[in-house]
């Protein structure tokens, strides 16, 4: 007998001995009801996500009482072919893929008995290595060295996940601080679709609680690359007999990417990364309506109608989490595996530009906006070196109301190593209240000055590239770090960040003061703008100073 | 004898195992108290699905229950240094806390003042409740309502949350005689109100 009916019965004859001489009609009731008790909707996501915060404050040990502070508003075959290949069986979704890519290249003769490729590839595997066996993190910097300035400073901002002007869309933050805009004079009306922004300089304040960092070593993690599977795959595409060369005779082969088209209306492309281990969806251009075919007028102006009239309106933006729903039911079609990302979140720095806008008919409203589910490693939530969530992003089709596109979908296999992390807490809060791993480049010409205030930190992981100068090799680590969140509720000037990040390694701790100084992007001044108009024939082009500033 | 050798050797080993449990358990929270925080991920893994339920059966509502398990997951990280095992076992002080998170809950809602737990709400409160789960309970309701809060808690407590007297004893700072007395007493009572299909139903719930 079932042990619950068993401790019912039990209770049930403590009580009331009498009720025994009816035990079998006591049973059948017990059985019909216990199928009726209630749900507690315990969600397994939510358990997931609450343990990822929970992790990320148990990385701060907070010494005081807790001071009052604003906080920031807070996933068969071809059918999951995602699911299976960042699951356990990425050997027979490889299978799969392969019969998938061959059989849309028709040049290609294939047996499909042949298919299946044993490739020993588990999902979420973190192995422990030694400590510091990555080696040095900061080599990046080995890199930068010798190379010109503006270069170092470009892959030092690409880790930051865009930043300055072209955060707009996914950005990574940062403010625009202009040298040279004290010197602007006026721009013309048609071209200001931003106003000028004022020089400002920002001063960050710490006004979150005392802490100390809760471990002298933390773990660093590094994702694997899996050159054996690529190699077996290869070998087997090398079978195929393509009609115009043997690629059996090439040797030590390895297949690298792998695209996949979707022939139907509002198909995709599928791009499959094999050496990062990443697959990233988009639409398939053929087969999207193109609004902006149907403006065909000859003239500019007639063109220019045209375009405003298909642009997105602000009244166009659907809720917030309308969004998250069409990029939830596109992951749930696909039957993407979202057992280690976060909930989705929207990105919408484009809709800071927008309200500092003037000519709301000029700003910018983008079709597509992306949805951002972040990564959880071993618990820990990614971020990129900004501090926005780094992980899985949906692009949502505002126009159509469909995705457009799936980034950074990851097999998760990681290696881990401990390194030595920075413990002096005030080190580490003069380290954020001097901007963060990223500094703000401070403007002698600044107009004016603008606190900012830093909230209590969480313990995050921050995604650093490593380059291997010798392999000519690139990886990515996620090194522990501290996220400083930003508690004005809006800043003054065009400042995108929403936290200050400080990274807890040693060696890239040391290294962050080598960044000071280095200016974010700037906004190219609009004062002097040649217009280069259309010559007649037998004539040169002449340029128009007209709606120059001079 | 071949038997009970068996029957000796499971025992040895059930209660090795269980020891070992204990002992790990014990290990874990000295690590986190001792500044290792990032280990109170075992102790989440381990009881976050007792305390959800735990808070579920008080609130009725899906949201309500998870805000408020994330406030006591929060609260037993930092302040983990308070707990002390010579005073009760860890699971009796998560539970405690989670108790008392239900309670603050309503005490905070105006409209809610004088209630503990979803089960005092009336029926045209404003205050959230799964409408499956209201529905479910709404048989059971009327006679747990007619309970005092003491006699309602350990019925919750023993029954659904299947907590033992001793467990329910840490949490509730009372004797386990007095307790024991105390269910045996509310359970005679919801024996002479109650249908048996109805009783039963009540027993069924959550086992």
């Amino acid at each position: 007998m079932d042990n619950q009916i068993n401790k019912i019965l039990n209770d049930l004859y403590a009580i009331d001995p009498k009720l025994k001489s009816h035990e079998q009609e006591l049973i059948k009731i017990i059985n019909k009801l216990l199928i009726s008790r209630p749900d507690t909707k315990f969600d397994a996501s939510f358990a997931k996500n609450l343990r990822a915060d929970l992790i990320a404050q148990a990385g701060v040990v907070k010494n005081s009482a807790p001071l009052s502070f604003r906080r920031r508003g807070a996933g068969g075959e071809v059918r999951s072919i995602f699911k299976l290949m960042f699951t356990k069986n990425y050997a027979y979704a490889l299978g799969g893929l392969v019969i998938i890519v061959l059989l849309v290249a028709s040049v290609f003769v294939f047996n499909s008995r042949e298919g299946v490729i044993k490739l020993a590839f588990d999902s979420m595997e973190i192995s422990q290595l030694e400590n510091n066996a990555f080696g040095l993190l900061s080599s990046t910097q080995e890199l930068n060295e010798g190379l010109p300035r503006e270069t170092g400073a470009e892959i030092a901002r690409s880790q930051a996940g865009g930043g300055g002007i072209g955060s707009a869309g996914l950005g990574g933050g940062g403010a625009l601080a202009p040298s040279t805009l004290n010197d602007l004079s006026a721009t013309t009306k048609e071209m200001s679709i931003m106003p000028v922004p004022e020089a400002i300089n920002y001063n960050y304040i710490y006004k979150g609680e005392e802490f100390s960092v809760a471990s002298n070593k933390m773990a660093v993690y590094k994702q694997l690359k899996n050159q054996a599977a690529r190699q077996d795959l290869a070998k087997y595409i090398s079978q195929v007999k393509t009609g115009l060369v043997d690629l059996n005779k090439f040797n030590n082969t390895s297949i690298s990417n792998l695209n996949i088209t979707e022939d139907q209306e509002f198909g995709y492309n599928i791009y499959l990364d094999l050496i990062n281990n990443h697959i990233s969806v988009n639409m398939n251009w053929e087969k999207w309506p193109q609004p902006e075919a149907k403006c065909t007028g000859e003239t500019r102006e007639e063109l220019q109608k045209c375009y405003n009239e298909i642009r997105l309106k602000i009244t166009d933006i659907p809720e917030d989490d309308a969004i998250i729903k069409i990029a939830n039911s596109f992951i749930k079609e696909y039957g993407i595996n979202m057992e280690n990302y976060g909930p989705g979140r929207i990105n919408d720095y484009w809709r800071q530009n927008y309200e500092r806008t003037e000519n709301k008919e000029m700003a910018y409203v983008p079709d597509t906006i992306p949805v951002v589910y972040p990564l959880l490693i071993d618990g820990q939530i990614a971020h990129d070196q900004s501090g926005n969530a780094y992980g899985l992003s949906v692009n949502v089709n505002i126009r159509y109301k469909k995705a457009a596109g799936l980034y950074n979908l990851r097999a998760q296999s990681f290696t881990s190593s401990n390194y030595d992390v920075v413990t002096d807490s005030q080190a580490i809060v003069s380290y954020a209240e001097s901007g963060g791993l990223h500094k703000q480049w401070t403007n002698p010409n600044a107009t004016k000055t603008v606190d900012i205030e830093l909230g209590t930190p969480t313990l995050g992981l921050i995604m650093h590239y490593q380059y291997n100068q010798s392999k000519a090799e690139n990886y990515e680590l996620f090194v522990p770090a501290y996220i400083f969140p930003i508690l004005n509720e809006s800043v003054e000037g065009y400042f995108y960040q929403q936290s200050i990040v400080v990274p807890l390694v040693k060696e890239l701790f040391a290294q962050g003061d080598d960044h000071i100084g280095i200016p974010r992007p700037e906004p190219m001044p609009m004062d002097d703008v040649k217009i280069l108009e259309e010559s007649e024939p037998g004539k040169e082009a002449t340029v128009d100073s007209a709606e120059t500033n001079e | 004898m071949g038997k009970m050798l068996l029957f000796y050797s499971l025992i040895v080993i059930y209660n090795r195992n269980y020891k070992m449990r204990i002992m790990e358990e014990t290990s874990i929270i000295q690590k986190c108290q001792s500044g290792k925080l990032n280990e109170f991920g075992l102790l989440y893994d381990k009881y976050i699905r007792k305390i959800y339920d735990f808070i579920y059966y008080r609130t009725h509502h899906k949201e309500t229950a998870e805000d408020l398990t994330s406030i006591c997951f929060t609260k037993a990280l930092t302040k983990i240094n308070n707990y002390n095992s010579e005073k009760g076992s860890f699971s009796s002080w998560l539970y405690r806390i989670a108790r008392n998170t239900v309670i603050d809950h309503y005490r905070t809602k105006k409209e809610a003042s004088n209630i503990e737990d979803a089960w005092d709400l009336s029926d045209n409160t404003d205050i959230e409740r799964d409408a499956d789960t209201k529905n479910k309970l709404a048989e059971v309701q009327k006679y747990l309502q007619k309970l005092n809060k003491e006699q309602r808690e350990i019925i919750i407590m023993r029954i659904w949350d299947g907590l033992s007297y001793k467990e329910i004893s840490d949490i509730t700072k009372k004797s386990e005689a007095s307790l024991k007395m105390l269910f045996s007493r509310t359970i005679t009572r919801l024996r002479q109100d109650m249908p048996i299909n109805t009783f039963i139903l009540l027993l069924t719930l959550k086992l």
